[in-house]
């Protein structure tokens, strides 16, 4: 409950006009484009400065009033809706870029910026250098993205974005705020290192650990050359085996593979998909090579057709590697070209009735069972009379992957969105027997990873949770399994 | 259009945040919410606005008035929009107002004037309609009736006149029979953009019947927003395309140049660059034929802002906005004026009065050294 007396004390904060209770406020932050059913905070506020964001959680704690974290509302997981009211801290006008070292190859963002203007940034002051962009709209943070260990092009080689994290800046659940990482000790925000890294209190917490106001995050020197080949595969053994073979190599710095019915979908077919024929591709892979010079390129060139020879021989089935430009379609391509915008993806479903809505299940998973996932999950899709659009991708040179179930829907067809949770309730259920683990979790998702948790990991969590949150005010519908 | 019938579109937003900035370059587009911030003050906030009415779950109220008419209208959103949705968005933010005015919350006060004023004296600047062509030169001797006729908007005929003399000039001294009628009314522009439509069938079946009794076979427009609600909405309105050429003079200067009608002195070299109008730009297409005018003109040297063309940074004085917010509309004309002197440029030509009186306005608050003229001052003062 925010009382007049709370209101007016944001308002001081941070003045008037960017506190909220307009019932059109609460209603358009109430939804994300997820199935997840409505969920009205009591007010919206937007900070401009971590002093800003101390003195609201200081309030927060006083009254008990539940924190959600929030920039672009984009994250798939209904992560943002809140069921239990309170405050939306929407991050959107923190948006500097605060500092850049080309030489420790990082750079310090604040919350609200997105891909897009980190790309615009490093394009039109440090061309040199480049970021990993989501397979995302490019209006989305980066910083949310990396606390939430999201994926991205190069995460073949790098892993996850968690991972690029090199230093932090949090307004804790009490109102202190603390840097994690050298930047504790200078302003260097270049290593997490080798004080304890606590950069993990907050990595993959769902803002349930405080408010990351300053994010600091690895950049990339631009390869000389970079060029994107596309590979088709008769079957998943022989996938399998390219994925495994190219892991063990430093060949490949990023890619995507997509299920062929994704890649229809891609080049502008719209559900109802017409049927696959049976000397169709069952995938299709997206692979980047960074080269030094256009010897290298050729040499690298020579060895990936070697693993696609060797994996048809081992395997009986076809893959076929070609550069993108000669076998892939333009449209792809342009999906390829990160951050993209993706209107095939939320349209879909959208025909005479118009309406958009995009859910999913993403798995980190383990790189021996990936295809059980990939296989019960597409028959899953299909007995729901949804086309199995899934993606696959090779992580941190092949120590986890991701098999992720993309799932458009029409919100304006009535009981599709409860059809989509069912649907992901039986993906769930399929996939956590194999390792795999639901990143950007939603809630009804954790209770489900809550039954296969070590009660001891979960334990720890909680304590964890205690220490620095004791009255559970930051975003507490996320990591169900705590409560 | 009803908020019923926007039942088609108002699910067919997801928030993928993508008509918030310009596609692939990553500038701003909206000034609405890059001013208020708030969600609902972005187009794809506006649009869950309306499905939040639909749906019963939300009720007009000054705050929901407030933040659909926060927006001039500028239409950016559409460009950068991908999805079906976005040729719908300014119907869905016209729509929103007009059913505001019906059920008594809209427009905003100061825009309610616009409707008194139109009714009384078919202006919206509380002038009397009798001083409409008061700017006319005795020297234009002009007829009744015309081949061409100048529709020469209020802007242009009580606060710009100089745009309106420029262009008489211009097309008096190049041979073209063409007149100006003292019964022209407003186009109802200011009223369709702020929902006030109770005026507006009448207004247009009004100077439909002026200019056929001009007996002109072509119509020309100084002023983009005239030219917008004669093209876009006038079909809608009447149920029927103009049984006549409408011509927005950069369009037209383009045919008098290309049939050497139109021909330039040299003159002394002069930088410019060019502000594209929302309302004959993204809002009508036209985008070439003002370049295609300037690029015509010995000495002329046209730098395109780093916003240009369908990616233009609106002046903010559409929509509603210069009278609504008349603050925050020189703000965003000033954010313009800045990417104007960015180009190096010693004059900022665009081709809409309104829009002139906007960047104007920011020139003087700002003390800026850049000089405002519009293309028809232009390409007057070069002629041969």
């Amino acid at each position: 409950m925010i009382t007049e007396k709370i209101l007016n004390s944001m308002i001081d904060i941070v003045g008037e006009e960017f506190v909220s209770t307009d019932p059109e406020d609460l209603y358009i932050y109430s939804y994300d484009m997820t199935e997840e059913p409505q969920g009205n905070p009591n007010a919206i506020v937007m900070p401009k400065t971590p002093e800003e964001i101390q003195q609201l959680l200081k309030i927060a704690n006083e009254y008990k009033i539940p924190v959600i974290p929030y920039v672009a509302g984009a994250n798939i997981g209904g992560l943002t809706v809140t069921h239990r009211g309170g405050m939306i801290v929407d991050l959107k006008r923190m948006r500097q870029i605060l500092k850049f070292d080309a030489i420790s190859k990082y750079v310090v963002l604040e919350p609200g910026v997105t891909f897009g203007h980190l790309k615009k940034f490093l394009l039109e002051n440090h061309p040199d250098f480049i970021y990993s962009y989501a397979f995302a709209p490019p209006y989305t943070s980066v910083t949310t993205n990396a606390l939430l260990e999201g994926l991205t092009e190069f995460s073949f080689r790098w892993g996850c974005m968690g991972d690029w994290i090199t230093g932090l800046e949090v307004v804790l659940p009490t109102g202190e705020i603390t840097r994690i990482g050298s930047c504790a000790t200078s302003d260097h925000w270049n290593m997490k290192y080798p004080l304890p890294d606590m950069t993990g209190l907050f990595i993959g917490w769902q803002g349930m650990t405080g408010i990351v106001t300053k994010c600091a995050v690895k950049v990339v020197p631009k390869p000389p050359i970079r060029k994107l080949y596309g590979a088709v595969y008769s079957g998943l053994d022989v996938a399998d085996e390219v994925f495994k073979k190219v892991a063990n190599t430093d060949l490949i710095h990023g890619d995507f593979t997509f299920s062929w019915p994704t890649v229809l979908m891609m080049m502008g077919q719209k559900h109802p998909l017409r049927e696959i024929r049976d000397d169709e591709p069952v995938m299709m892979t997206g692979l980047l090579i960074f080269a030094n010079d256009k010897k290298d390129l050729k040499n690298k060139e020579r060895q990936l057709s070697k693993i696609a020879q060797e994996a048809s021989e081992k395997t009986n089935q076809n893959v076929q590697i070609l550069p993108a430009e000669l076998g892939a379609p333009k449209k792809i391509l342009e999906y390829l070209d990160l951050p993209s915008n993706l209107p095939p993806f939320f349209e879909f479903r959208s025909g005479d009735k118009k309406g958009v809505g995009m859910s999913w299940l993403g798995t980190y998973t383990n790189p021996n069972n990936w295809k059980e996932c990939y296989e019960k999950g597409y028959k899953i899709m299909e007995d729901h009379g949804f086309e199995p659009l899934i993606f696959v991708k090779n992580m941190d040179s092949g120590h986890f992957y991701v098999v992720r179930f993309l799932i458009p829907f029409n919100k304006a067809v009535p009981g599709e969105a409860e059809e989509v949770r069912k649907m992901l309730e039986e993906l769930v259920d399929a996939t956590l027997p194999f390792g795999s683990i639901p990143y950007k979790c939603p809630a009804w998702a954790a209770k489900k990873v809550k039954k296969v948790l070590d009660p001891a990991w979960l334990a720890l969590a909680r304590k964890i949770r205690d220490t620095l949150d004791p009255n559970h005010i930051m975003n507490p519908d996320r990591w169900a399994f705590l409560d | 259009m009803t908020l019923e019938s926007l039942k088609e579109w108002v699910y067919a937003c997801v928030r993928c945040n993508t008509c918030k900035y310009i596609i692939n370059k990553y500038y701003d587009s909206c000034p609405s919410g890059k001013k208020f911030q708030l969600e609902s003050y972005w187009p794809s906030g506006k649009t869950w606005i309306a499905r939040g009415l639909i749906e019963g779950k939300l009720k007009f109220s000054d705050s929901i008035v407030q933040k659909i008419y926060a927006c001039p209208t500028c239409g950016n959103c559409m460009i950068q929009c991908e999805l079906e949705v976005s040729d719908h968005i300014l119907e869905i933010i016209e729509t929103l107002r007009a059913e505001a005015v019906r059920q008594g919350f809209g427009p905003l006060k100061s825009q309610k004037a616009f409707e008194e004023s139109i009714a009384a004296e078919h202006n919206p600047y509380k002038e009397l309609h009798a001083q409409r062509t008061s700017w006319v030169k005795d020297a234009f001797n002009l007829k009744e009736t015309a081949e061409v006729l100048y529709f020469v908007g209020c802007t242009s005929s009580y606060r710009e006149a100089e745009v309106a003399t420029a262009m008489l000039d211009l097309l008096t001294q190049i041979g073209i029979d063409v007149t100006v009628s003292k019964d022209e009314w407003c186009c109802s522009s200011p009223l369709i953009r702020t929902g006030q439509l109770k005026l507006v069938k009448e207004l247009a079946e009004h100077n439909m019947e002026m200019i056929k009794n001009s007996k002109a076979k072509i119509v020309v427009f100084s002023c983009a927003g005239c030219y917008r609600t004669f093209k876009e909405d006038y079909p809608a309105i009447l149920g029927q395309e103009p049984n006549i050429k409408l011509y927005h003079v950069t369009d037209y200067l383009v045919k008098l140049i290309e049939d050497g009608t139109v021909k330039f002195k040299e003159d002394t070299p002069l930088k410019v660059t060019y502000h594209d109008p929302c309302h004959i730009g993204r809002h009508c297409g036209i985008y070439d034929s003002p370049r295609k005018v300037l690029n015509s003109i010995p000495g002329i040297e046209l730098i395109e802002m780093l916003r240009n063309r369908e990616n233009a940074w609106c002046c903010g004085a559409g929509g509603g906005v210069k009278s609504g917010f008349k603050d925050w509309a020189v703000e965003i004309a000033t954010e313009r004026i800045k990417e104007a002197e960015e180009t190096g440029a010693e004059i900022l030509i665009s081709s809409c009065p309104f829009c002139k009186r906007n960047l104007e306005d920011a020139i003087k608050a700002t003390g800026s050294s850049l000089k405002f003229m519009d293309i028809t001052e232009l390409v007057k003062n070069r002629l041969a």
